[in-house]
């Protein structure tokens, strides 16, 4: 009787966790589908074949068509696969190592830090055109958004800080940032100003397959990391108290994941701009979906984001025919309601 | 395996908590004791080795100090009162957890077996795949303590371990508990309110007062009616039960100073 109790229990695990990996095959094809559908749409008038020969035999299309869609389109469709994937880890371990379902890059204000970074660059560098956009932005954004990270964690790092402390800190961070967003804006001139606006609302072009490498380098190499503490991370959302009775070292785990997040964070928003609410949604979603078993909440917020993003990608490019509006409109738009719709809707069932 | 204080104390910033407290916990059972704010949980957490007090805490003769964190988790597990998490868990992954030093990617056999088998002691297997926000109070409580057993330690301290169970709940954990000890040679040490769980289950009864050791030993020599007067400001009833341990029956709260208390009482029958 008691044999037949376990074995029950074992396939009661094995099951959860099957269904689990077929949640994570299932996004894994929409993230597929909705990379293919955002690489054949664009402002120029492709065939479908045109673009699968393009894509498969590059040989034998015309240059221009070879150029739209393996310089600009393949590597922009990408591009907002591995940045959604990435603001969706990232979200997805702030909230962890925060115990806070409203942390992400976005309301911490690592966006905020790196469009100002972003802005100060383009303010400082329009003299010198094709250095600024190329190099000194994303450089300048990247180390506002550490700054701003290392930041929060100096927050933390303060006598008696609670989690609760860190996302005050944040959210003030947040509005610091924005306002100095806001003077730069005020001082610049017009041309520098559409630019710091273009960059505000988050974009994909410019994205190239130099970006698209590091990107993807920095994502394998952190998420590497992240997934050999997959159960430290886990328990770590038992509560702190319960954590370090576990033996875990709470504040160096903590302190080992901001860092890794804020390099991931800063180094998917120093090329796109500020892309908001995939690092908030993106989680929860996967809570939803997978639980918060890391070994697949990591990589189903990853997906998730990575779907989000693109679907949103796609819906820039067909919302007006023949333009493509910067994604993170489009982001804001599809996420704000979502997530306020989860919010209602699971209300007291989780978090 | 024997956990010993010596002259341990222990303060938060200038709130002095724990003073010079020497306490031996050997394999079997022992029961802490003493009111609200006592520093029974601070003791429980020296003894663990999450707080490093003033003076000495051994392990078989070895200061914790000098273990290894995981020579330190795996021999010594701390359960601590509170268990409040918003954490999207299933009760089996929850009790899984408790071995996280020794999870790979892959869950092994040898962790399923031993959470399994500890699901079943502890009659969890119906929520085994519930969440955790589905669950009452008692029933995390359960599966906090089967988290803590599932780490398999020498010494197995819980804090209030049964606070939030139901009167069957809390006598069916306690002999669990105490089945467990004696099988696997477990030193457990448990921070209890309830003084017949202390006195039925309890091979010996610590009773910490104001950060002090007041005074430790077998319940029945402990348990005495004054003891329960002046530490708790209680008027109780101590009479012999099973196997000689004291049973308490509390008659009422002494509402004044506990020494000022006799001599109320006997102005009192003289009007």
């Amino acid at each position: 009787m008691q044999g037949t109790t376990a074995n029950d229990l074992n396939q009661a695990y094995e099951r959860l966790g099957r269904r689990r990996l077929a949640v994570v095959v299932t996004v894994v094809m929409l993230v597929l589908v909705s990379l293919f559908l955002d690489v054949i749409t664009g402002p120029a008038a492709l065939s479908l074949p045109e673009v699968l020969t393009a894509l498969f035999q590059p040989g034998s299309v015309s240059e221009a068509t070879q150029t739209i869609v393996c310089t600009f389109r393949l590597p922009t469709a990408l591009m907002a696969v591995f940045v959604g994937a990435s603001l969706g880890i990232a979200g997805a371990e702030m909230q962890t190592i925060l115990n806070n379902p409203l942390a992400s890059p976005y309301t911490l204000g690592v966006s905020a830090a790196a469009s100002f970074g972003a802005a100060l660059a383009l303010v400082l560098g329009s003299g010198m055109l094709a250095w600024t956009t190329t190099v000194f932005v994303p450089v300048s954004a990247f180390v506002c958004a550490m700054f701003c990270s290392l930041s929060i964690f100096a927050i933390g790092r303060i006598r008696g800080a609670s989690t609760e402390t860190i996302i005050v800190g944040g959210v003030a961070l947040h509005f610091i940032f924005s306002s100095g967003v806001a003077f730069l804006q005020y001082m610049a001139s017009e041309d520098t100003l559409a630019a710091i606006v273009f960059w505000i609302f988050g974009t994909l072009q410019g994205a190239n397959w130099q970006k698209l490498a590091i990107i993807a380098v920095v994502m394998a190499v952190t998420t590497g990391l992240l997934m050999s503490r997959v159960w430290q991370l886990t328990a770590l959302r038992l509560g702190e108290s319960h954590a370090r009775s576990l033996g875990i070292n709470t504040e160096r785990l903590r302190l080992q994941t901001l860092i890794l997040v804020s390099i991931l964070t800063a180094t998917a928003v120093c090329f796109t701009g500020a892309i908001g609410f995939i690092g908030l949604l993106a989680p929860h979603l996967a809570r939803i979906l997978v639980g918060e078993d890391q070994r697949y909440f990591i990589p189903l917020s990853a997906l998730s984001g990575a779907f989000l993003v693109s679907v949103a990608a796609l819906i820039t490019k067909l919302l007006i025919p023949g333009t493509i509006f910067p994604i993170g409109i489009a982001t804001a738009a599809i996420g704000a309601p979502c997530f306020a719709a989860l919010a209602l809707w699971k209300r007291r069932s989780y978090w | 395996m024997i956990l010993e204080a010596s002259d341990i104390s222990f303060s938060y910033g200038s709130h002095q908590v724990l003073e010079d407290v020497n306490l031996q916990l050997k394999p079997g059972m022992t029961a802490i004791i003493g009111p609200n704010a006592a520093g029974k949980s601070t003791l429980l957490k020296c003894l663990s080795g999450m707080l490093r007090p003033k003076g000495k805490v051994r392990l078989e003769g070895i200061t914790l100090t000098t273990l290894k964190q995981e020579q330190l988790t795996r021999q010594i597990s701390f359960l601590p009162q509170e268990f409040n998490t918003t954490a999207v868990l299933t009760v089996y992954e929850t009790v899984l957890l408790g071995r996280v030093h020794q999870l790979g990617w892959r869950v092994s056999d040898v962790d399923t077996r031993i959470v399994n088998q500890l699901m079943q002691e502890m009659k969890l297997t119906d929520i085994a795949d519930r969440y955790l926000n589905e669950l009452s109070g008692g029933q995390r409580q359960l599966v906090a303590i089967a988290q803590s057993l599932a780490r398999e330690p020498s010494v197995l301290l819980l804090d209030e371990p049964t606070s939030n169970l139901d009167l069957r709940r809390q006598y069916e954990v306690c002999t669990l508990i105490r089945r467990l000890t004696d099988s696997r040679g477990i030193s457990t040490a448990l921070a209890v309110h309830d003084l017949n769980l202390a006195s039925r289950y309890a091979d010996w009864v610590y009773v910490i007062q104001n950060g002090k050791l007041r005074c430790g030993g077998e319940p029945q020599s402990v348990l005495t009616e004054t003891l329960i007067a002046e530490v708790y400001g209680v008027e109780a009833r101590v009479t012999i039960g099973q196997e000689t341990r004291p049973v308490i029956t509390v008659l009422g709260p002494v509402p004044v100073a506990s020494s000022d208390f006799q001599s109320e009482r006997d102005a009192g029958n003289d009007v």
